[in-house]
């Protein structure tokens, strides 16, 4: 029977990759709060709700593809979103298919089919998924562009009212909500512990009888109803559509991946460190926004949040190698204990 | 600089006579403002008119001329005709700008924080600016600008990072009583106060002074801004409508210079390398005209007419070469541009009632003979400062004082 230090231990290493984002949080929380307390109001939350959903659903929807590994990064879901946005803006408003049902059904469903043809190239001509998502982020927006030469066009009025929300309980909650509690069902099926097994080291999986095309390809339908999600908050957020503005998404998402405790090796990847790395990157924004940098606002923002997100890796590098030298798992704790 | 405003009419074929005509044949519509502004004290007559029916022809016939090719802008009533602040002065401006990192955004900036900033201080009208900056970064600028209403900005002045984006946050920043000012313009939401030079026109012009100084004919490269941005589309439509009268001249290209010289630069460098057809004019937009020259002359090309809009290096040229250029014109000196919307703001914060939604100025002729006095000693082709004319020459108080209802000097009555 393992000692109850061996079991603490566990649960540690367990929530080592969350020790980064935790601790970022916690800390971006308590200098917003100085800073900038108006955030814990209803008009606060409501903002911080609308402002940071794109980038938190984005993120969750990078989560399986970076489990599925190896190196899964998805550079192409600025400008998927991009295009869903404008496919809701646009091509929904034209004929006349403007209610939820419709928009999310669109959303989620052209998320899905442009992951799943990611997936397929990927899987099957085993294509290193960084060389696929790049090339179709170029192709993509180059679309949007020659789609939508400048940003224009309403969206639907209920979609539209999430920019100007003012208060927490309204769909700018309910759809976060909804997405956490889909991934929180699908993150324990079988299916996703397949898509675990086969990041960690797909060699095991395969003589495991796990058949790695298909769950390549669903880690990427299930990151396709994830993207669906994201371009509709970011539409709301918005409540236009524009041929460019979705591009930072890509680099924002993959940091926040990153400071969430994702591996980019595969396997290890968590839902929750991916929401706590997005909110992360939103707070870090927040923060730096309370602050009067003057003159070089632009220069000061960027020098801080680089160097935020540096400090923040190299603390979560000196976590996991001092977890990683440990002697062995009991004594090193009892020691530490001690 | 207001002379040669006059003056530019010469080019647009608006003759005064012309004009004179025009302003006949608005006299029906002069009538019926004369009416409406019998009621203008009426602030329900106004609420109903904001934001919908337009209200241009209620203006002087002065500046509506301003106003010609502006086809996005909001036309209607402003919604802070009767705005009254939820602070007296002094008060928290924020200023939301979308990128700050080209010669015309640092030049405004200075003017904001080194001229405007100090003196509105000192008369007691101003307690602080908060100065957020996005980096072209959408879903940020909307962030920052809802963050800068909650941190009880009692006024915000955004350069918007695209035109219909920011039309839920302004909406918030109303509804929280916030005067929302967009300079440099380029949003359609009704609930913010614009205030701009008309840059289609000011590219219609800048095009005809090109055709002219091309002699009427040969082949043009446009060199473009940022393609999704409003003011950058305004130039570019403002371009082909003024080269579109020489039937000899024939654009042959179109690249995006970012409206960052070096990317500029770097455009036209691989346009000129893939194209070897002779070419006679390159149609550009400041920042942008200084990379254009500098292309041009690394290239070992000849120096063809630049539309010069304002960046010192290409005038220094033209001061050194008197028959490059027959004319050009500035629609968007950084300086004034801030200082017109900083002082549309606070003439809205004490209570002056700005008459329409947008506020548009046009452009300024500049011809060789101004250049001695426009360009400091020592300037080089390679001077990336703008040419700034005074300010009362920019938009001289009277000007102004015709787009507001109860019009002052801001600087003479403090809230």
């Amino acid at each position: 029977m393992p000692s109850t230090e061996a079991v603490a231990l566990r649960g540690i290493n367990r929530q080592r990759s969350l020790a980064t984002p935790a601790i970022l949080f916690v800390v971006l929380l308590v200098i917003a709060a100085i800073r900038g307390p108006h955030l814990f109001t209803s008009d606060g939350l409501a903002g911080a709700l609308i402002g940071a959903s794109p980038l938190v659903l984005a993120t969750l929807a990078l989560t399986p593809i970076a489990i599925a590994g190896p190196a899964g990064v998805d550079l192409s879901i600025g400008p998927i979103m991009t295009l869903i946005n404008i496919t809701i803006v646009l091509g929904l408003t034209k004929i006349d298919l403007t209610g939820p049902v419709a928009v999310f059904a669109c959303a989620i469903g052209l998320g899905v089919l442009l992951q799943a043809a990611m997936g397929t190239l990927i899987a099957t001509l085993r294509i290193s998924t960084v060389v696929v998502t790049l090339a179709v982020y170029l192709v993509v927006d180059g679309s949007n562009t020659v789609i939508l030469p400048h940003s224009g066009g309403t969206a639907p009025a209920w979609l539209s009212n999430f920019g100007s929300a003012s208060t927490i309980f309204s769909p700018i909650l309910y759809v976060p909500l909804a997405a956490f509690v889909l991934w929180w069902l699908v993150s324990r099926t079988t299916f996703f512990r397949n898509i675990r097994l086969m990041g960690a080291n797909d060699r095991t999986a395969f003589v495991s009888g796990i058949s790695l095309i298909p769950t390549r390809i669903g880690a990427h339908v299930i990151a396709g109803v994830f993207v669906g999600i994201a371009s509709v908050m970011y539409t709301g957020l918005i409540g236009s559509a524009d041929p460019t503005a979705g591009a930072p998404y890509t680099l924002n998402a993959v940091t926040a991946l990153v400071i969430g405790g994702a591996s980019l090796g595969g396997g290890r990847a968590k839902g929750i460190g991916s929401v706590l790395g997005a909110i992360d990157i939103w707070l870090i924004s927040y923060v730096l926004s309370t602050f009067n940098f003057g003159l070089n606002a632009s220069y000061w923002t960027q020098f801080a949040t680089g160097a935020v997100l540096v400090a923040a890796l190299v603390a979560g590098a000196i976590l996991a190698s001092l977890s990683t030298t440990r002697p062995d798992d009991g004594k090193w704790l009892a020691r530490w204990g001690k | 600089m207001e002379a040669t405003r006059k003056n530019q009419h010469d080019n647009l074929q608006l003759t005064p006579a012309k004009l004179s005509r025009r302003a006949l044949l608005q006299t029906g519509s002069v009538a019926a403002a004369g009416i409406m502004g019998g009621l203008v004290g009426s602030a329900k007559v106004w609420a109903a008119a904001a934001g919908s029916e337009s209200v241009l022809k209620s203006l002087p016939a002065e500046v509506q001329q301003y106003y010609e090719l502006a086809t996005t802008t909001p036309l209607g009533a402003s919604v802070y005709h009767d705005f009254k602040p939820k602070k007296s002065a002094p008060w928290l401006i924020g200023y939301a700008s979308s990128f700050g990192g080209n010669t015309w955004r640092i030049g405004a900036r200075t003017r904001l924080q080194e001229v405007l900033l100090p003196k509105y201080k000192a008369a007691g009208l101003v307690r602080d600016v908060i100065t957020t900056e996005a980096n072209l970064d959408l879903p940020k600028q909307i962030q920052q600008i809802r963050q800068l209403v909650d941190q009880g900005c009692d006024a915000i002045m955004t350069i918007g990072a695209a035109p219909t984006a920011l039309n839920g946050v302004i909406k918030y920043a109303y509804d929280h009583g916030v005067l929302f000012v967009a300079i440099q313009g380029g949003v359609t939401s009704p609930y913010a106060l614009q205030i701009s030079g008309n840059y289609a026109l000011g590219g219609k012009l800048q095009g005809q002074a090109l055709g002219q100084s091309m002699g009427g004919k040969g082949n043009v490269l446009i060199v473009q801004g940022i393609p999704q941005a409003e003011a950058s589309d305004d130039f570019r439509r403002g371009h082909e409508v003024g080269l579109k009268g020489f039937p000899g001249i024939k654009v042959v290209g179109t690249v995006d210079g970012s409206w960052v010289d070096s990317v500029a630069k770097t455009k036209v460098l691989e346009f000129l390398a893939t194209h070897p057809q002779p070419l006679h004019g390159l149609a550009s937009q400041s920042p942008g005209d200084l990379g254009a020259l500098s292309a041009l002359q690394q290239a070992g090309r000849k120096i063809v007419p630049i539309t010069a809009g304002g960046e010192m290096g290409p005038l220094a040229y033209w001061r050194d070469h008197p028959d490059w250029l027959k004319l050009t014109y500035q629609a968007w000196p950084p300086g004034n541009e801030m200082e017109e919307g900083w002082e549309a703001m606070l003439r809205t914060l004490l209570g002056q009632g700005p008459k329409i939604a947008s506020i548009l100025i046009g452009p300024g002729a500049i011809k060789h003979s101004d250049l001695a006095n426009l360009l400091p000693a020592g300037t080089t082709y390679t001077s990336n400062e703008w040419v700034e004319p005074p300010y009362q020459e920019w938009f001289p108080r009277k000007t102004m004082d015709m787009y507001f209802e109860r019009p002052a000097d801001p600087l003479q009555k403090k809230g």
